[in-house]
């Protein structure tokens, strides 16, 4: 390529490559930079240096001139866009910046940013089982995971004593238990829900979610230059104390400090360039966001973390004589058998007693039912089964009905409201192979990208389970005491729950699969994919976690590889 | 009550008005329907002994915000509506919106929270929500009527709700 500008190849090679600095991204950096690679993250979207670039973040409601609502002028351009508040404006993508195309509904959500999602998430990390890596196997479905709890159980201890996990040792065995600093409170409406549960069911347990917040920061977190907690709740403006694991508070600056870390931010990745002669990926292409321009950058070992869509959307387009259909795709899967998770199913309450306690403050966790269906045997008339999220407490409100004297002071002194317990499923999709993301043929986006087309539908595994959820959602909340209840099915298309994974999936056999048991190519070993799009099935525990423990497991992996110059 | 030379008459908070205080910002909005707007946000959350809209600058935020926030038709609703009811008072008590006192202004209001008029009905829920959210998000309602802090905060869980 031409690169008039560039300085010479040698000025463009690094020993590793990472493409994305969200959660996973960060976590690749962080490991390879720890082992001592000199290692480059592509970022497509700006940069976003810690507590600096976090505009909003300790600012009052009355301290945004609209009051939280992003002028008509200013929002022109982002009508596609989420997190079109004044709050949050600072995350929000152009409707230019990568169009793709819908061929079903579906809600793509996107953190273009040095940090990516992981300043955006809800930050709840729940590990796996082997009820869930045997899942696929034992229900024949998918194809069987090349990797068992056994695998990640140290690369999850590992991420979550560096993360900070906040949470209990609950001994489950459906929901090993994490290395934890101590959990947010339970409010005494979910500790009578957790006693009905463990009275009526006897195998449904209410726990308090874990989640990535420091409550009592330990020495490792110090050291990262974060601090406790300060239950703000207002975590996805950015947080200035560093409170909860974000790329951009824990695992970029560790990095950056081993001075191994460069970032390069409006990196646009193009395609992942394959040499013929070698026989392994030599580098990345990108096109500078700024300036339009092509560049090359290379690489001994390259980690794809663009998040799962995006993966599959680079790797569909590094193509070659070798790879003429995308990117190590002798089997012909890329882009299929993508899948999600199911919060089509939300549920409410009102609870009458207590009238002499309330909850006070903000909560940044919430309460969690590990999954109850088909566990340890099949036993619905569906396939796996969704875990609920749970939240319950005491707020106030004030009647506005009127206007004067009596608005105002009922808005100057608000009244104790009645106890209120909402709920939302979280189900496990089963992947498909027509559910997939593939390129556009002729559609480009401003950088000369083909577009992607996303079809991705719901299954009648998903209704049925949606409607288990309704149901028993709602004999649960019967049988705590709860009134008023409601239990829907909200048909929200794929997408609302950010959890989107597959396309690039592991596996044993290079002929139904893309990635092997240390996440490479089976067909390129110098390249790996270890966020979402690695994954075989998705379970339904909030992911994250386990794409971090993933990455660190296969960084430390693609290091000792390198030792053994096997790559 | 005739005030600084101009055709509209100012209520008594406003008289102390000079023409920056009304028109500091570019605005669509006119002097004369700032001043009405301010009156409606006035009546919706009258100051009584305590604090009210006006104390807490929801006049200006109002203004910025339908200029700024709202398309062209909500605003020509609006501006049109705030006419309408200043013409409205001129018929009923044979003054301007803004001079009538708390209870023939809620009078007018709240006929276009019951009419069967659209353009009024929408105008009236407008006000009153946007009314309430600049009020209800103000520094001097969440800090120091309701001891809002951004950080620390805290959670418990369970605690007893005082007497």
């Amino acid at each position: 390529m031409a690169n008039f500008n560039i300085d010479s190849t040698d000025d463009r090679t690094y020993d590793a490559i990472v493409i994305g600095s969200g959660a996973s991204g960060g976590w690749a950096a962080k490991e390879l930079c720890d082992k001592g690679l000199k290692t480059l993250i592509l970022e497509r979207g700006r940069d976003v240096k810690h507590i600096k670039d976090y505009p909003t973040a300790s600012k009052g409601p009355w301290q945004f001139e609209y009051r939280g609502t992003v002028p008509l002028d200013a929002r022109k351009d982002f009508q596609t866009a989420r997190f079109v508040r004044e709050e949050t404006f600072h995350w929000a993508i152009k409707d230019d910046e990568q169009p793709f195309i819908q061929e079903k509904p579906f809600r793509w959500f996107r953190g273009y940013h040095v940090g990516g999602k992981s300043l955006l998430w809800a930050r709840q990390t729940q590990r796996w089982s082997d009820f869930d890596f045997e899942g696929p196997a034992r229900d024949g479905f998918a194809i069987d995971w090349p990797i068992r709890y056994k695998d990640l159980e140290p690369w999850y201890a590992h991420v979550e004593k560096f993360a900070g996990i906040a949470g209990n040792k609950d001994g489950l065995a459906e929901l090993p238990d994490s290395e934890c600093v101590p959990g947010f409170e339970m409010s005494c409406l979910e500790k009578h829900f957790k006693e009905s549960l463990q009275k009526n069911y006897g195998d449904r347990y209410l726990i308090q979610g874990r989640c990535a917040h420091i409550t009592d920061p330990q020495q490792i977190h110090i050291d990262q230059g974060r601090h406790k907690c300060q239950n703000q709740a207002l975590c996805n403006r950015g947080c200035v104390y560093g409170g909860y694991f974000s790329s951009n508070a824990s695992t970029l600056p560790w990095a950056m400090k081993t001075k191994k870390l460069t970032i390069r931010p409006f990196s646009v990745v193009h395609s992942i360039i394959y040499d013929e002669k070698k026989g392994k990926a030599s580098g990345v292409r990108i096109v500078d966001g700024n300036t339009k321009e092509t560049i090359d950058f290379y690489a001994k070992v390259i980690f794809v973390n663009a998040s799962t869509i995006n993966s599959n959307a680079i790797l569909l387009n590094s193509t070659s004589s070798r790879f003429p259909n995308g990117f190590g795709n002798d089997s012909g899967l890329l882009g299929k058998y993508v899948a999600w998770h199911n919060y089509r199913g939300k549920a409410n309450a009102t609870y009458d007693g207590f009238k002499d306690k309330r909850t006070d403050g903000r909560n940044p966790s919430n309460a969690y039912i590990p999954r109850f269906r088909n566990v340890r045997k099949q036993d619905m008339n569906f396939l796996r089964g969704y875990a609920i999220g749970v939240a319950g407490g005491r707020g106030t409100f004030s009647d506005t009905s009127m206007i004067g004297d009596q608005l105002r002071d009922n808005l100057l002194n608000p009244q104790l409201g009645s106890w209120n317990i909402a709920s939302w499923m979280q189900g496990e999709t089963v992947p498909l192979e027509k559910n997939h993301v593939r390129l556009h043929p002729d559609l480009k986006d401003k950088y000369g990208i083909p577009q992607l087309i996303i079809s991705c539908d719901w299954s009648e595994n998903d209704d049925k389970m949606t409607e288990d959820y309704v149901q028993q959602s709602r004999e649960m909340f019967e049988k705590a005491g709860f009134t008023n209840i409601t239990a829907v099915d909200t048909k929200t298309p794929p997408g609302s729950d950010i959890h989107e994974m597959g396309g690039v999936r592991m596996g044993h056999d290079p002929k139904d699969s893309l990635l092997n048991k240390w996440n490479q190519f089976h067909h390129c070993k110098n390249v790996f994919v270890t966020d979402g799009a690695c994954m075989t099935s998705t379970s339904c525990q909030n992911p994250t976690l386990t794409f971090m423990a993933i990455t660190a497991r296969a960084a430390n992996y693609a290091v000792e590889e390198m030792k053994r110059k096997n790559l | 009550m005739a005030a600084s030379g101009s055709l509209i008459a100012l209520p008594s908070w406003a008289a102390r008005w000079t023409q920056a205080d009304v028109v500091g910002f570019a605005s669509s909005f006119t002097t004369s329907e700032q001043v009405l707007l301010s009156s409606v946000a006035d009546t919706i959350i009258p100051a009584g002994n305590s604090i009210g809209a006006l104390s807490v600058g929801v006049d200006k935020f109002l203004v910025k915000l339908i200029d700024n926030c709202y398309e062209k038709e909500v605003q020509d609703n609006v501006k049109a509506q705030l006419r309408k009811l200043d013409d409205g008072a001129q018929q009923s008590f044979q003054k301007s919106f803004s001079a009538c006192d708390l209870q023939q202004r809620q009078e007018s209001l709240l006929k276009l929270a019951s009419s069967n008029d659209k353009a009024e009905n929408e105008f009236f829920k407008l006000m009153k929500s946007e009314t309430i959210r600049g009020f209800s998000t103000s520094r001097e309602v969440m800090v120091d009527h309701q001891k809002y802090k951004v950080a620390p905060g805290h959670y418990y869980g369970c605690v007893d709700v005082k007497a």
